[in-house]
């Protein structure tokens, strides 16, 4: 199979975007061919605004894009030719049914192929003449993936197109994302807050909070690095500021979150350091980024 | 950009099938009392004299049908834009390989196919309809409309950027009763004067409408609206293109707003 002329699907460089009460803030990244990266961040830190952005629903104010090696504002055609976007909700009339959709979307994509579109279908069950307001949420969203991939797209990127489906769905989007990214040049980029399902697909993860990039990186890498210490009070007076990212300090003790776990074995090996996950990174990062920033903060249990 | 053209009729069918499933019984109604005028009862109990008042009933009667038709495609186009500013169509639009302009063309393109079908299906019924009460088109009623049909699209140029501006159907549907509203009477009326004062000079009670049309006859007989009148295609045509460059400069410059069009925007708590 022929390797891709690039190295990277999405190259992200400074991108910045302002509006009323918030900003993208000089924001980069990469992702990397043939991979799947999961952007996780809560709700209002920045996702949808980043890929709008790669999608050119909005324009940016300052910053560069790449996309599939092609410049994003000089050849966004070709760029949209190769790039399929999935998003949360339907976008398409409640009133059409599939058969109707795929003579539309023939239209809208010059590669599209009806044939593939009908496998999708019948891969997963959907009735070809039956409106799309009697489709459930999973049934919409399986939809969405079919279309998505029926136009021979390179690039799939994906806002928050798990959200709210049950965990069979979800599970059955994760196998098919992986099956996507089975072809060398094949690449997706989704953006979540459910880190469970990045955690069992994702190549390398990037996390966004208030319009800037907190942690990018391969995922396996992040998880091996990062870890918590659980502890007393007393023994988190014992533990140098510099070498903690966060501290979550309970009624019990402290949890504290590192981000050099080797280092901090060695440093404090008469404490618990537990592995952790992308959820617990993502909420130590998060807080105490809101906490003015004095890297501790109370839960009350 | 002809599938898109697709999309836009295909939901816009239900309309298009109700409006043409009312004109076509009233298109019907009027058929039969043109055709009483010939067989039916009207031609064996009225004088001469009575037919000759009822006549321009019949191609007043048209004018009405091929007012339905013509106000139901502007009504149409703003129904499918307000499907698309409740979906994130627009967003998946822009997205999309497809350019502004070719997904705001498929929409204009569509008015206007569905508004010189509403004209051509309008005169055709006229004819029908004369032919059946044995008279001739009456002097004036092509050009009436045809200035009919540029009339309904000058408005809608106006309203759909508009629309696209304020992503708000309800408002530019209420915005839009206004003028449907004012062409509505200026039909009446016209009818009123039509056949109640051509032939029923001691009618009392509308001399105020009579009144009106004399001032607005004289106006258009102005030196003024004569050398409008053969301009009113190149106007209409002109104001379309006008309106269609600009629904395209407004939607585009959403990109630079907040992110885009409605589909897009910040949900209040949502995501950015």
């Amino acid at each position: 199979m022929e390797a891709p002329a690039y190295e990277n699907a999405i190259e992200i460089k400074d991108l910045t975007k302002r509006y009323d009460g918030f900003t993208l803030d000089h924001v980069s990244f990469n992702v990397p061919s043939g991979s799947i990266m999961g952007f996780i961040g809560q709700n209002g830190a920045g996702k949808t605004t980043t890929i709008n952005s790669i999608l050119g629903i909005i324009k940016k104010d300052e910053g560069t894009i790449k996309i599939l090696g092609l410049d994003h504002e000089k050849q966004e055609t070709e760029i949209k030719n190769q790039i399929a976007a999935v998003f949360d909700e339907l976008p398409f009339a409640e009133d059409l049914n599939a058969k109707q959709l795929g003579k539309i979307l023939r239209g809208v994509f010059p590669t599209w192929d009806e044939a593939i579109f009908q496998s999708y279908l019948d891969r997963f069950q959907l009735p070809s003449k039956k409106k799309f307001s009697q489709f459930s949420k999973g049934m919409k969203m399986k939809l969405q993936i079919a279309s998505a991939l029926s136009h021979h797209a390179k690039l799939l990127v994906m806002d928050e197109a798990t959200t709210g489906l049950d965990p069979v769905v979800r599970n059955e989007f994760l196998d098919l994302f992986l099956e996507f990214i089975q072809e060398e040049n094949h690449s997706i980029l989704m953006s979540s807050h459910i880190t469970s399902d990045l955690e069992k697909v994702a190549d390398y993860v990037t996390f966004i909070d208030c319009g800037q990039i907190l942690i990018t990186g391969m995922k396996d890498e992040i998880l091996d690095n990062h870890g918590v210490i659980k502890c007393s009070k007393a023994d988190f007076a014992q533990i140098d500021p510099k070498d903690y990212v966060a501290a979550r300090l309970t009624d019990f003790g402290a949890e504290v979150m590192v981000s050099d776990r080797h280092l901090a074995s060695k440093n404090y090996s008469g404490l618990v350091l537990d592995k952790t996950t992308l959820e617990e990174i993502m909420l130590f990062y998060v807080s105490a980024g809101r906490n003015d920033h004095s890297k501790t903060f109370s839960t009350i249990s | 950009m002809l599938s898109l053209i697709y999309r836009e009729l295909h939901l816009t069918r239900k309309t298009l099938v109700t409006c043409l499933l009312v004109y076509g019984l009233f298109a019907l109604l009027t058929d039969l009392f043109a055709l009483s005028m010939q067989v039916g009862n009207l031609a064996k109990y009225c004088s001469a004299e009575d037919l000759s008042a009822q006549l321009p009933m019949v191609p007043t009667a048209a004018i009405f049908g091929y007012f339905i038709l013509l106000v139901t495609a502007p009504e149409a186009i703003f129904q499918v834009l307000g499907v698309d500013f409740k979906t994130p169509w627009l967003k998946y639009a822009l997205s999309s390989p497809r350019t502004i302009r070719e997904h705001i063309g498929a929409k204009y393109l569509a008015y206007l196919l569905m508004t010189g079908c509403a004209f051509l299906l309008g005169f055709l019924h006229l004819i029908i309809a004369c032919a059946l009460s044995g008279q001739g088109i009456p002097d004036g009623m092509l050009f009436l409309f045809f200035v009919s049909a540029m009339l309904v699209m000058m408005v809608s140029s106006i309203f759909l950027p508009i629309a696209y501006a304020l992503q708000n159907m309800d408002f530019v549907n209420a915005l839009f009763a206004i003028p449907v509203i004012l062409l509505t009477l200026a039909y009446v009326l016209s009818a009123i004067n039509f056949f109640i004062f051509t032939h029923h000079e001691d009618a009392e009670i509308l001399d105020y409408v009579q009144h009106i049309f004399q001032k607005l006859q004289a106006l258009t007989s102005a030196p003024f609206f004569n050398i409008l009148k053969p301009l009113a295609l190149l106007i209409a045509m002109l104001l379309i293109i006008g309106s269609y460059f600009l629904s395209v400069s407004i939607l585009d410059k959403r990109r630079l707003i907040k992110g885009g069009t409605k589909g897009v925007t910040q949900k209040k708590g949502g995501n950015l």
